[in-house]
């Protein structure tokens, strides 16, 4: 994320003054809500499949190519915005049906295996279908300028992505508490045979939620596009950090991974501008201090 | 000296009492069956003894020291080991190897490195001697999943006598055994010597007499009978919990 | 892995018999003598073969230098049962010890490199192992992963001493003992390599074989029961991980020294998924496995990225995913399973 103008280490600009916070804080929100989409299907994905998606990055980022083509193609953003998830999600149903589906059975390596070995293809497809140099995904025009805070400039488009955020999570913590689906899906993380005995379908569960994840990380693939660039290692970098907020915040939980993202990214944002050598070392130990004190993460339950 | 006693032992969960102030003490060398209906607190009872759980209240003393909130692991080096009703093995290992981990860890051997497995004596005899009073030397080369249930319930057994404890706690050793397991494990047990002090937790009437030197009797988290077999036998309080005559 | 039995055939009735161990037994622990056999084989069938297949030396040798890795990281994966998927990190404390020392401070000494790669991989191990050992499962996986990449991100950043994302070159050839007698690249360095490798392998045989082996496997098998009989179950899991870091930091520093180059991409996440596949495609559980797996990989590799430069990830991911999806204990458990017969 972009810095504000001050050149060399900004804390010798005497960085820590309001309108550096408030932007810093926003560039951390919006990157906060972004990870936020992809944890919340990484978290229920691991809840109730005991399935740890390494191809969860490579969503992010074919939705974000996916997103790019469409709007080049169409010249408009809003359809990419529906058309790329929608994509994502089909593809994440047939990986689930296709592949996954055999190895519920096996033990967890043997699917942290496949996902990987998943999103090594989907990593070079990429490099083959649209190349290894960077692309830009251009935002919409109405969203396109900047706006003026507290005397700063500041992309428009950043608080889209703020509020897009906002009103995803508000949804899905809706359905999550005051619908049936959102019912069955926390009773299925909670205690998966028992719900399946209950007679529910859980294979079509499985496959509805992963599909949703994918959906969802598509999603916010395309919702980053203007703000981060499109490259072939976009889906590495993406995971680590999407890792980091499901085991902060908590398998299982849509509410950890609302919060970690947030914490994650607001970390990692202010870390990256100060210090950006070892931010990433003190992301790890702010895990690694959260995890000493709540070993299942913020919100997480306590594993089967 | 007494060698285990417990004084007031309550335990609640969650506002459900399971056990209601249980007090007994065991003498060294004792042989003392622990009977009573499903769900009167036996296993309970046992996993506040070997430290899995801590009472409510009350407390638990080994000897004269008191062993009441330590952990498992602790318990376990100060003497105490017990059997569980679901076996807990190492499947995948033959029957030796199983047994040779506990003999490994009580001699504390678990730390070399270089030297191979098969070159350490004393534990090669101490696995011999564990397997041959188990009746288990027959089968030390079987993995562990091959075995009978029967023989799978002795080598959960062997592995506990393993780290020559002082007390044994053993939860239902004959339970899903057949007629001829179960008297060959009956055999097994009593053939310990009196060194060892056994706890044990039975339905089978017939096995709690051929052993018990004294029972205690649980119902609802409560001692309702404590003494001889026979004794105990004709208590009208235990007569009626069991076979439902009035008192 | 629910199929495999991993107790080793113990030696005849010596398992608790009081007869005397055969020689070989004592000091091959089971290997028997004719693979010794095998040892002249590897040393002089590149050397012979230099000018017929002149790339055979450097396949070979990097090969052995990845095998050390991967007979590592089973050690972890295969034994004690943790899932790390962040190993490479230890390859790469190994390697940029050793290049920062030769690139920076024109000290190529190998024993002083191989010093400082396991005093890093020893301090990296604990403070790993202090923190992920207090989880299980996947939180174990993704704090392992976690702590990979950020190494990883270290090294890309902080470009003074690490040469940043270009990563560092002009790491010198290695010397022995005294200055000028260089290892120089090719044949000789091959051998060197070759006699760490056995090296390696022969103290990891002898550990798994040891009763601290034979606990790794307990606790794999199921650690409450280990730790109701009385093992301090954590302080093992942690031995075992500094016994695989450093063991991946010596297989780092031969790799710094063989390609005269590290840089970050070397030690990132694909490098430790593609350990987890050779030890799986191998056979886990097992130190032949490992070695096997890395063999297939590597040759693999040369082969697929000659045959179709530029797509061979994408047949590679194909070939992770057909494997996991149909091949169960690598070869070793085919090879396990053929002997036992059908069942």
């Amino acid at each position: 994320m972009p810095q504000t103008g001050c050149k060399g280490s900004n804390l010798a600009c005497g960085a820590m003054t309001a309108d550096f916070v408030i932007v810093q804080g926003l560039n951390g929100v919006a990157y906060g809500l972004l990870l936020f989409l992809l944890a919340a299907g990484l978290s229920l994905i691991f809840g109730m499949m005991d399935v740890v998606n390494l191809a969860h990055g490579s969503f992010f980022m074919l939705g974000a190519y996916l997103g790019y083509s469409a709007a080049r193609a169409s010249h408009n953003f809003w359809l990419a915005l529906i058309v790329a998830p929608v994509a994502i999600g089909v593809l994440g149903a047939l990986v689930e049906l296709g592949l996954l589906k055999r190895l519920y059975h096996r033990p967890l390596l043997d699917q942290v295996i496949l996902t990987f070995g998943l999103s090594f293809m989907a990593a070079e497809l990429v490099k083959i279908v649209w190349g290894s140099s960077e692309l830009v995904l251009q935002p919409p025009d109405i969203f396109a300028g900047p706006i003026t805070i507290l005397g700063d400039t500041y992309p428009v488009y950043r608080l889209f992505v703020i509020a897009i955020g906002l009103l995803i999570a508000l949804a899905l913590w809706m359905v999550e508490r005051r619908t049936r689906i959102g019912a069955i899906i926390r009773a299925g993380v909670a205690d998966r045979e028992m719900a399946g005995g209950l007679g529910v379908n859980i294979g079509a569960v499985f496959t509805g939620v992963f599909a949703f994840g994918a959906a969802l990380a598509g999603f916010g693939g395309v919702v980053a596009g203007p703000v981060l660039s499109l490259f072939p290692g976009m889906d590495a970098q993406v995971l680590i950090n999407a890792l980091i907020v499901v085991v902060v915040g908590g398998m299982g939980t849509l509410t950890g991974a609302f919060w970690g993202g947030l914490l994650i990214g607001v970390a990692v944002t202010f870390l990256t501008v100060l210090v950006p050598q070892i931010a990433l070392v003190l992301t790890f130990l702010v895990m690694g201090g959260i995890l000493l004190v709540r070993p299942n993460g913020l919100f997480g339950m306590k594993l089967r | 000296m007494v060698l285990l006693s417990l004084n007031g032992v309550c335990k609640n969960f969650a506002g459900l009492q399971v056990l209601r102030d249980v007090t007994l003490s065991v003498e060294p060398g004792e042989r003392r069956a622990i009977i009573g209906p499903n769900g009167a607190g036996k296993t309970t009872l046992f996993n506040i003894i070997s430290g899995e759980l801590p009472p409510s209240s009350g407390n638990v003393l080994l000897e004269d020291r008191d062993v009441t909130n330590l952990t498992p692991e602790r318990m376990f080096r100060l003497g105490v080991a017990r059997t569980f009703q679901k076996n807990s093995l190492f499947l995948q290992l033959t029957t030796e190897e199983n047994v040779r981990l506990a003999v490994q860890a009580h001699q504390k051997q678990g730390h070399h490195w270089f030297r191979p497995w098969w070159s350490f004596e004393a534990i090669n005899a101490r696995t011999r001697s564990v397997l041959e009073r188990g009746g288990l030397w027959s089968r030390r080369f079987e993995p562990a999943k091959n075995l009978s249930y029967g023989e799978q319930r002795q080598l959960e057994m062997a592995i506990a006598l393993a780290g020559e404890p002082l007390l044994l706690l053993l939860d239902e050793p004959t339970a899903g055994m057949s007629v001829t397991e179960t008297s060959s494990s009956v055999a097994t047990i009593a053939s310990l010597p009196r060194s060892l002090t056994l706890l044990i937790i039975e339905h089978d009437m017939d096995t709690v007499f051929a052993l018990a030197d004294r029972i205690t009797v649980l119902d609802h988290g409560q001692v309702i009978a404590d003494g001889e077999p026979n004794a105990v036998r004709n208590d009208p309080q235990v007569r009626a919990v069991y076979l439902g005559e009035p008192v | 892995m629910a199929d495999k039995v991993i107790a080793i055939a113990p030696p005849t009735d010596t398992a608790v018999a009081q007869r005397r161990p055969t020689l070989s037994q004592r000091w091959l622990t089971g290997i028997h003598p004719a693979w010794l056999l095998l040892i002249p084989v590897l040393a002089i069938v590149p050397w012979a073969t230099a000018d017929v297949f002149p790339f055979g030396v450097s396949l070979a040798t990097s090969i052995l230098v990845l095998s050390i890795f991967t007979m590592s990281l089973d050690l972890l994966l295969g034994y004690a049962g943790l899932a790390s998927f962040g190993h490479a990190a230890f390859l790469g404390l190994g390697a940029y010890s050793a290049a920062i020392l030769s690139a920076h401070l024109g000290i190529s000494n190998l024993g002083i490199a191989l010093l400082a790669a396991i005093a890093m991989a020893s301090a990296g191990s604990l403070v790993l192992g202090l923190l992920a050992l207090r989880t299980s499962g996947v939180y174990f996986l993704m704090l392992t992963l976690a702590f990979a990449q950020m190494l990883s991100a270290v090294a890309e950043k902080w470009t003074p001493v690490t040469g940043g994302t270009n990563g560092l070159p002009g790491v010198k050839s290695p010397e022995l003992f005294i200055p000028g007698l260089t290892v120089t690249r090719g044949i000789p360095y091959y051998w060197l390599t070759l006699a760490i490798t056995i090296l390696c392998f022969f103290l990891m045989h002898r550990l798994i074989n040891a009763p601290f082996g034979r606990t790794l496997i307990g606790i794999h098998q199921n650690e409450s029961r280990m730790r109701a009989i009385g093992y301090n179950t954590r302080l093992y899991k942690l031995g075992a991980f500094w016994v695989a870091g450093v063991f991946a930091s010596v297989a780092g520093v031969l790799y710094a020294f063989f390609n005269q180059f590290i840089s970050p991409d070397d030690i990132g996440f694909t490098t430790s998924g593609a350990a987890v596949l050779m030890v799986l495609l191998g056979g886990e559980a097992s130190l032949i496995g490992p070695i096997v797996g890395t063999t297939v990989y590597v040759v693999l590799q040369n082969v697929l990225s000659s045959l179709f430069t530029g797509r061979w990830q994408l047949i590679l991911g194909a070939l992770f995913v057909i494997f996991v999806l149909f091949v169960r204990g690598g070869f070793v458990g085919i090879w396990r399973r053929m002997r036992r017969g059908p069942a």
